[in-house]
């Protein structure tokens, strides 16, 4: 069966002043239609570049997409023309980012900004888009969707807002939804909300959605497939249960036990030691070992690749072997 | 040390912050209020920490604010170990805020940019006139109790990362060795595996200094794992307040049950088993609150009762008290 994308050792860099910085290093993986991957990683781990390189968005400079191929339906989208590029942006692929605010023209109304995309991506007259606009706002939950079409970003609610970034995702009815923390700014009820809404519609309309977030627990909710991502690279993917349940690479381990479970309180939190590396200076062997409790000469040295360890369960560790069957 | 018996160290009466709301431009004139807390009252004891939750805009780092006397509650009395604070001013008052100190949110912000971390952690030490002759020395120990290596006393915040700056930040509130530190969200713009790191650091401060804590953040599975008692605050208003497991397990009010459900949990077998309230819109303006229960606008199972009659904070059992016609 062909993966509806299909992403292939895939490689951006930022060139700063102070260096090449490796943001995402040579990541494959694949999405099917109508399923849910969570990507999990902490700040700086190259979650949000990757996404950016899947529509080629990275801002250049300082970013640039330098290997890889991104097959989405059978076509590398490195290889399209910008004309063509911009066909397949928010018509076959959409993104909802993490602040709306920011993402929306504060000086144009709602309405006309979802409109926009429609009159642009699907030739619509201006009464079509606006009819069609007051459907999407009623889609995703907004109250009154008429008049609000009329309404200026300021006028929203954060929660409302990031509705409203969702109704404009699905405008052009895409095939991928790509969420790059969409509820990071929002409070646990509207959070709860939004996660509710996102897999309802993705339920009622088929879509595959790629949701990033640091949040183990909003990945626990909505997704099928989770990768892991650290300093650049992939360092563990699996279906949803065994993520959680039998994981295997140190970090994933590491960033479950930091994690307070609500369902229990008091017993002392296991941090990971240090921090992140920075992905300026060459790294010869893992970029966990500098923190990992399990690493072997071995691990200072060669660089472990992303290997099956069973039925859709890939981990990149020299010690993989060793890890398995250990609780969390 | 932090049962019932242990003697109280704050106690907060009535306590009220209310914002003046402005306006014209010639002639400014008060409109309105924004009611950011709004008659609260609680104890804290010796060596426990009390946990504050709320989404944002409740009123909660209003609350710290008001306590410390950052900025003059509009009305209310706020005591520490017997002494009435919003009675004091100038030096009585300077020499009371060596015993409560202050730990912020945005490590970024909360330091002086200019300032090397070894000043940043003398200056409390010049204001108050402390360990005279020994500073360098005390500031080395300092650095030494948050696990900062002390030969980095001539670094600048911008030299450090995330996590270091927050523990400059707990051993700046540390240096004039205080009883009760207010900790306003301080892992909440860090990392997972850095937020562990720091909450097992106060763990720790805690149990050597006997410190006793308000810790206000809005990440709910982090209170429940470092408090003692919980308070949950909605629209100015504490609406439950309880022992940690009690509130946890069996919380009574609807806001704090919405709440609780609303908090995504790292397990996915225990995500797809469990239940959720999840509140329809958005708080309500706190310069423009609702008649009767501040929570009647989103409550699931408000009755008529709710939109009339203001419901009070009661011990329904012991220990646990709610603001809710319908438990009391």
């Amino acid at each position: 069966m062909t993966h509806l994308l299909e992403v292939k050792r895939l490689s951006a860099r930022y060139y700063t002043p102070g260096g090449v910085v490796r943001a995402v290093d040579s990541i494959s993986y694949s999405l099917d239609q109508g399923e849910t991957l969570g990507l999990v990683g902490e700040s700086g781990c190259g979650k949000s570049a990757s996404a950016l390189a899947l529509l080629r968005l990275l801002p250049d400079p300082p970013g640039k997409i330098v290997g890889g191929e991104i097959l989405f339906d059978g076509r590398d989208l490195l290889k399209l023309g910008d004309e063509e590029m911009r066909k397949i942006r928010w018509s076959e692929i959409a993104m909802v980012f993490q602040d709306p605010l920011a993402s929306l023209n504060p000086v144009l109304t709602i309405g006309f900004q979802i409109q926009e995309v429609l009159r642009l991506h699907e030739g619509m007259t201006y009464r079509e888009s606006r009819n069609r606009t007051g459907e999407l706002l009623g889609l995703v939950g907004i109250p009154d969707p008429e008049s609000r079409l009329d309404q200026y970003p300021h006028e929203f609610s954060g929660g409302m807002r990031q509705r409203a970034m969702i109704a404009m995702a699905l405008a052009c009815n895409p095939r991928v939804l790509i969420a790059d923390e969409p509820t990071t700014a929002l409070d646990v009820t509207l959070q709860a909300q939004i996660v509710d809404l996102v897999k309802e519609l993705q339920q009622k309309l088929g879509m595959a959605v790629i949701w990033i977030s640091h949040d183990l627990g909003v990945i626990a909710r909505l997704a099928q497939r989770v990768m892991v991502m650290y300093a650049g690279v992939i360092v563990e993917e699996a279906d949803v249960r065994a993520l959680y349940k039998t994981p295997r690479h140190p970090y994933t381990r590491g960033l479950l036990r930091a994690t307070p479970h609500a369902g229990a309180g008091g017993e002392r939190l296991v941090s990971i030691p240090g921090q992140p590396p920075d992905l300026i200076e060459e790294l010869p062997g893992c970029p966990f070992a500098p923190r990992c409790e399990h690493t072997v000469e071995r691990c200072r040295r060669e660089v472990p690749a992303l290997e099956p360890v069973g039925p859709a369960h890939r981990v990149s560790c020299w010690e993989k072997d060793q890890l398995a069957g250990g609780a969390v | 040390m932090t049962g019932p018996e242990a003697p109280e160290l704050v106690r907060v009466e009535d306590l009220k912050q209310y914002y003046p709301v402005n306006r014209g431009v010639l002639f400014r004139r008060q409109v309105g209020a924004v009611r950011a807390v709004d008659g609260i009252s609680f104890r804290i004891r010796k060596g426990e920490t009390l946990g504050l939750v709320g989404e944002s805009g409740c009123g909660k780092s209003s609350t710290g604010r008001a306590i410390l006397q950052l900025q003059r509650p509009t009305a209310g009395r706020v005591f520490l170990d017997g002494v009435e604070l919003t009675e004091l001013k100038g030096r009585d008052l300077r020499r009371m805020r060596r015993r409560m100190q202050m730990i912020f949110q945005d490590p970024y912000a909360s330091l002086n940019p200019r300032m090397t971390a070894g000043r940043i952690l003398s200056e409390p030490l010049e204001i108050h006139q402390l360990a005279r002759g020994r500073r360098k020395e005390r500031v080395r120990e300092l650095m030494g109790l948050v696990g900062l290596n002390p030969g980095y006393a001539d670094r600048y915040p911008h030299e450090f990362s995330g996590g270091q700056r927050q523990r400059i930040g707990i051993a700046r509130a540390l240096a004039l060795q205080p009883d009760f530190i207010i900790c306003d969200e301080p892992v909440s713009a860090l990392d997972v595996s850095i937020q562990a790191q720091v909450i097992n650091l106060l763990e720790d401060l805690q149990e050597r200094f006997g410190l006793t804590y308000l810790f206000i953040a809005h990440d709910l599975s982090m209170v429940r794992h470092i408090s003692d008692r919980v308070a949950v605050m909605y629209l100015g208003r504490i609406v439950e307040l309880a022992d940690r497991d009690d509130l946890y397990e069996g919380p009574l009010h609807p806001y704090t049950q919405a709440l609780i459900s609303a908090v995504p949990l790292p397990d996915p077998d225990l995500e797809s088993r469990r239940s959720r309230t999840v509140l329809k819109g958005d708080p309500p303006d706190p310069a423009d609150p609702p008649a009767g229960c501040n929570f009647c606008t989103r409550c699931p199972v408000a009755i008529d009762r709710c939109h009339q009659e203001d419901p009070l904070l009661q011990e329904v059992r012991p220990g646990h008290w709610a603001a809710c016609h319908l438990v009391a």
